[in-house]
């Protein structure tokens, strides 16, 4: 069985095969060539994994990872570049080969976290195994506590998997998520790029995109990972068995035209209403899965469901997909969930999900505009960001025109690329909506980012000035990603050290203390996430002033009772390169504070220190 | 063909079957290896399996592995997590038995996929 499904490859070449009777001896593909490629593929998983495993963490400067790197490294990314350009030259897909070639580039571009530091990277995985936790310890859920448990799904099979398996300490899993995720993404993005493409070449290839370009960073252990593999097989899922317009088009003048416009643009899509020749009890079942899908996502994250809302709508409008029933019910019951299940969470922040509809100028300014300050090192990452975005988007429109004079799929792409845009129109989602619109058009965009460099049929060969200009592009990929994914590294990983540090908060504070952190990046609530009352001093967004980094404010906090205070590298590094307050304010309010005889250092190491307030009754 | 789906078969039944067991005790490493792989394929394997792969093949075309692995681990997903979510909102929280019970739901939807009839031949081509 074969791993692509394109227009190309239903050719009665491919059928021949399909029946048994060998291929024509010119389109073979020699088997040491194919040896030669997989060594190469092993030689440069090896090298990169050796060269990663050789960082020492301490070297990782302002720009990240990248400065921290040996030349295997490089080494090993271009061998890998190779590799995958080399099998797709190839006369016909071998998809053990291809398989083998993307693997290889997720594990060398995208496993760099859990071989460099061996921990789970970003604050928020920590607290994402403490919610974990505290479901799977008490079997409750408390939306009081704050929004995730009002989107339990991703946490209830956390925690499931947990108690039921006996792993309590889910660390592990954490840290070596970001790897797991893109290779748990690999089989669905194929399927999904094999119904946006005509070419076996152009699926391959626009996944080896995908990954080269995917700097987000979301694939840690997170809801929207889990959300978002389930939307592209829900999405693929819907491309394949339900097929074509979902009403007969040509009922009225209207629907009629607007066929002609759709088959003039993309004469691939088809012209009649839907149908796969299923039977109903098959078309039933898959309904049934589709629908499980969407509920699992609706149940575990905010906006993936209305992303999902968003490009079935799109899909439906230019016959991509004939089943009626399940989008809407996506967005009833994604609104439904929202007023009814979520109901704790939006009564608190009604200002804030109201507000902020139709408020594009905001919303652009919290994605863009907040977000480029702080650093000279971080301002070019977050610029590094934005100009390898408009390069995946210029080369999208491209392909666009290219793939509609060839007369070969482009429109499905697109219209899943651009509809979740217009989620802009409903809030900024804390800042991160640009990060997560890219994240959903992604697997659409590489299908068109990929076609002006592909041949016109799969018959024809790469070629030479194809297959340097892929490599070129792939070089100029990962070098970019390195920098926009890896770029922050500083600031979103953490030393065994601090983790220590909290082990000692734990340790010491009784439950019900009143816990600290200076900013709001620290790696903490993995476990006891509701026995204490945590409280951020500084958020980790840039602000010119650190008006609440003084002892007098964390006495007030203390109060009577007394409380804990969690200073660390990462939160002087976060403050560091996105300006939050005046360069060495955190040193500086350490040492002034340190000097309160109510202060008392209960525990420190190189990475961090962790302090005791004494509460107003007790330093009396 | 028909032996890759008999394999497939075998090899979920034998993994449901080693996971209700070991969903309440069992060695440390092979609990969770075997649980969790359970819970990423078992559930929804079955009900690609009992809803007859080898006519969706037929009527959907030919290329469909990655989409079916794909559809596999994501509705095994869905299933656990839609589990364990309902199970927190009736507050009946027992993750073993959750996961034993989708162990015996998978191997009966294994089982009543063998006793189905075979592939009609009625379905058009894509």
């Amino acid at each position: 069985m074969s791993l692509t499904g394109s227009v190309d490859d239903s050719s009665p070449v491919t059928l021949v095969q399909r029946d048994g009777v060998p291929r024509r001896a010119r389109d073979r593909v020699p088997r040491s060539r194919c040896i030669a490629l997989a060594l190469i593929a092993l030689v440069a998983v090896v090298l990169g994994v050796n060269a990663l495993s050789e960082v020492d963490a301490r070297n990782i400067g302002e720009f990240g990872l990248i400065g921290a790197l040996p030349t295997g490294y490089f080494v090993a990314v271009g061998l890998s570049l190779v590799g995958f350009v080399g099998s797709l030259a190839l006369k016909r897909d071998v998809p053990a080969l291809l398989g083998l070639q993307v693997l290889v580039l997720i594990v060398i571009l995208h496993g760099a976290d859990p071989i460099v530091h061996g921990l789970p990277r970003l604050e928020a995985s920590y607290r994402h195994l403490g919610i974990a936790d505290y479901i799977a310890q008490s079997g409750q859920l408390d939306p009081t506590i704050d929004a995730y448990f009002s989107w339990p799904g991703f946490f209830a099979l956390l925690a499931m998997f947990s108690e039921a398996s006996g792993l309590h300490d889910l660390t592990a899993i954490a840290t070596w998520a970001p790897l797991g995720v893109n290779v748990l993404l690999m089989l669905p993005l194929l399927a999904l790029a094999s119904r946006l493409t005509s070419q076996w070449r152009q699926a391959w290839a626009a996944i080896w995109v995908f990954y080269l370009a995917s700097w987000v960073g979301q694939d840690y252990l997170s809801p929207q990972s889990y959300a978002f593999i389930l939307m592209i097989v829900l999405v693929a899922s819907l491309m394949t068995a339900f097929v074509g317009w979902a009403r007969p088009v040509a009922r009225n003048k209207f629907t009629s035209r607007w066929r002609s416009w759709v088959a003039f643009l993309d004469p691939t899509i088809p012209r009649f209403p839907g149908g796969t020749g299923l039977s109903k009890s098959a078309g039933a079942s898959l309904t049934v899965a589709c629908a499980v899908l969407v509920v699992a996502i609706t149940a575990s994250h905010q906006l993936t469901p209305f992303a999902v809302f968003t490009v079935g709508v799109a899909l439906l409008a230019i016959g991509r997909i004939s089943i009626r029933f399940l989008v809407p019910f996506a967005g009833i019951l994604a609104f439904v969930w929202l007023v009814v299940v979520a109901e704790p969470y939006w009564s608190g922040h009604i200002n804030q999900l109201l507000g902020s509809i139709g408020a594009v100028n905001s919303t652009v300014s919290k994605a863009f505009i907040s977000r480029i300050s702080g650093s000279e090192a971080h301002v070019l990452v977050v610029a590094a960001r934005l100009v390898e975005s408009g390069l995946i988007i210029v080369l999208a429109v491209i392909g666009m025109v290219v793939a509609h004079k060839r007369r070969t799929p482009w429109l499905t792409a697109t219209a899943g690329a651009f509809a979740p845009i217009s989620l802009f129109l409903l809030q900024p989602y804390g800042g991160e909506l640009f990060l997560r619109l890219y994240m959903f058009a992604l697997p659409f965009a590489a299908c068109l980012v990929v076609v002006a460099f592909m041949p016109k049929s799969t018959r024809q060969s790469l070629g030479w000035v194809r297959a340097t200009a892929l490599v070129v592009l792939g070089g100029l990929l990962a070098t970019t990603t390195l920098i926009t994914r890896y770029g922050n590294d500083r600031m979103e990983n953490f030393t065994t050290d601090e983790i220590s540090v909290i082990d000692e908060l734990y340790d010491k504070a009784p439950e019900g203390s009143i816990v600290i952190e200076a900013l709001h990046n620290t790696p903490w609530r993995f476990q006891q996430y509701a026995a204490y009352k945590y409280i951020t001093l500084l958020p980790a967004q840039a602000q010119p002033v650190a008006s609440r980094l003084t002892c007098d404010t964390v006495n007030k906090i203390a109060g009577h009772a007394g409380a804990y205070l969690v200073v660390t590298k990462s939160q002087q590094d976060a403050a560091d390169a996105l300006g939050v307050g005046p360069a060495g304010s955190i040193p500086d309010f350490l040492s002034d504070c340190s000097k309160d005889p109510k202060w008392s250092a209960v525990y420190q190491n190189g990475d961090g220190v962790l302090f005791h307030i004494e509460g107003e009754n007790l330093g009396k | 063909m028909a032996n890759n789906y008999l394999l497939a078969r075998a090899s979920l039944a034998g993994i449901a079957l080693a996971a209700a067991p070991l969903a309440y005790s069992g060695p440390g490493a092979i609990r969770a290896i075997v649980v969790g792989l359970f819970l990423l394929t078992g559930p929804g394997g079955a009900f690609i399996l009992f809803i007859g792969v080898e006519r969706m093949q037929t009527a959907l075309g030919n290329r469909l592995a990655p989409l079916l692995l794909s559809l596999t681990m994501a509705l095994s997903l869905a299933i656990a997590a839609l589990s364990a979510t309902i199970m927190l909102y009736v507050h009946w929280w027992n993750p073993s038995f959750a996961a034993a019970a989708l162990a015996f739901l998978s191997l009966g939807l294994l089982a009543l996929g063998i006793r189905k009839p075979g592939p009609r031949r009625t379905y058009s081509a894509e």
